[in-house]
């Protein structure tokens, strides 16, 4: 019972931090485009940067304030919600495995980890810890795949894995891509794939609040399910 | 004299990397969507619909960054 316990307050505390996060986001663009109201309504003011001494009047601000919506804010938003999702599922996978270690009985332990360890607890969590890691770099649809040779769960669908994934190659492409969209993505976006090698990756509000409303979803029914099977 | 009264130019702010943003009347969401749709300017509304002061509400519209932007300037000015 106590797994169940901690798999459904994973799943609320996730979905909690993902509210958050989009509230945050909104918020925010709610106070950028209120400022920029304001300055094409006839508003003054300055900004003095204290570091360089530099002042940016109203004008600049507002100009300013489009990239810091769809270039700053709305990527780290986006990049805020998959990372939510991949902790969330890797928790969720080392919660299973923590109560059913004899799913790892076969792994093999270096005896100079065995005598370092404060004991069996401490061993058990670092082969769930090299396990895990080796999972994260498999694609998204093998990580559902591994998910389901640990617990019988009808979900997510294909499609909804299929959009989980395009949008971590969208992330990816975020982080290390300089948000360019090169073979990487299209090759992980698979027929999801919004964007052509060469392309600018953009998040459009709309796809934005797909993503969330994606996440949210799969992050509830997973919980709900895996956690009735605990 | 008589005529139409001229209104100031809708403001459009513009990205060194691509794409713009500006603000209508939400009373106007409609006919600036047709008028974009029918250009073929790709954009986004904004989610968010600003209430400043008591005055009618506003709203963002997003533009792609394969927007062609002299375009968008030529169709705000035939809406001003």
């Amino acid at each position: 019972m106590a797994l169940a316990d901690d798999i459904r307050k994973l799943g609320a505390d996730t979905r909690a931090a993902l509210t958050a996060a989009l509230d945050y986001h909104y918020q925010t663009i709610a106070i950028w485009e209120r400022m920029v109201a304001d300055v094409s309504q006839g508003v003054t003011f300055g900004v003095q940067n204290k570091a360089t001494g530099r002042v940016a009047d109203q004008a600049e601000v507002a100009r300013n304030a489009l990239a810091y919506i769809d270039k700053y804010l709305t990527p780290a938003t986006f990049q805020q919600l998959i990372t939510t999702f991949e902790a969330f599922f890797f928790d969720l996978l080392a919660l299973w495995l923590r109560d059913h270690p004899g799913i790892l009985l076969r792994k093999q332990v270096e005896l100079e980890t065995v005598l370092a360890a404060a004991d069996t607890t401490a061993v058990l969590q670092g082969v769930i810890d090299r396990e895990l890691n080796e999972v994260k770099y498999r694609k998204v649809a093998e990580w559902f795949e591994y998910l389901r040779k640990l617990v019988s769960v009808p979900g997510p669908s294909a499609d909804q894995v299929a959009a989980l994934a395009e949008a971590k190659a969208s992330r990816d492409i975020l982080v290390h891509g300089k948000g360019l969209v090169n073979p990487v993505y299209v090759a992980k976006a698979g027929a999801k794939a919004r964007y052509a090698v060469g392309d600018v990756l953009e998040l459009p509000d709309p796809y934005v609040r797909t993503t969330f409303g994606l996440v949210e979803t799969v992050v509830g029914d997973v919980a709900a399910t895996v956690a009735s099977k605990a | 004299m008589t005529g139409p009264i001229p209104q100031p130019p809708i403001p459009l702010y513009t990205s060194d990397r691509g794409g713009g943003m500006f603000q209508i009347p939400s009373s106007r969401l409609e006919e600036v969507h047709s008028v974009l749709d029918h250009h073929g300017v790709p954009y986004w509304d904004s989610p968010i619909e600003l209430t400043l002061d008591g005055r009618p509400p506003i709203r963002t519209i997003h533009l792609s960054v394969k927007a062609d932007l002299k375009l968008v300037r030529t169709l705000l000015d035939s809406l001003a």
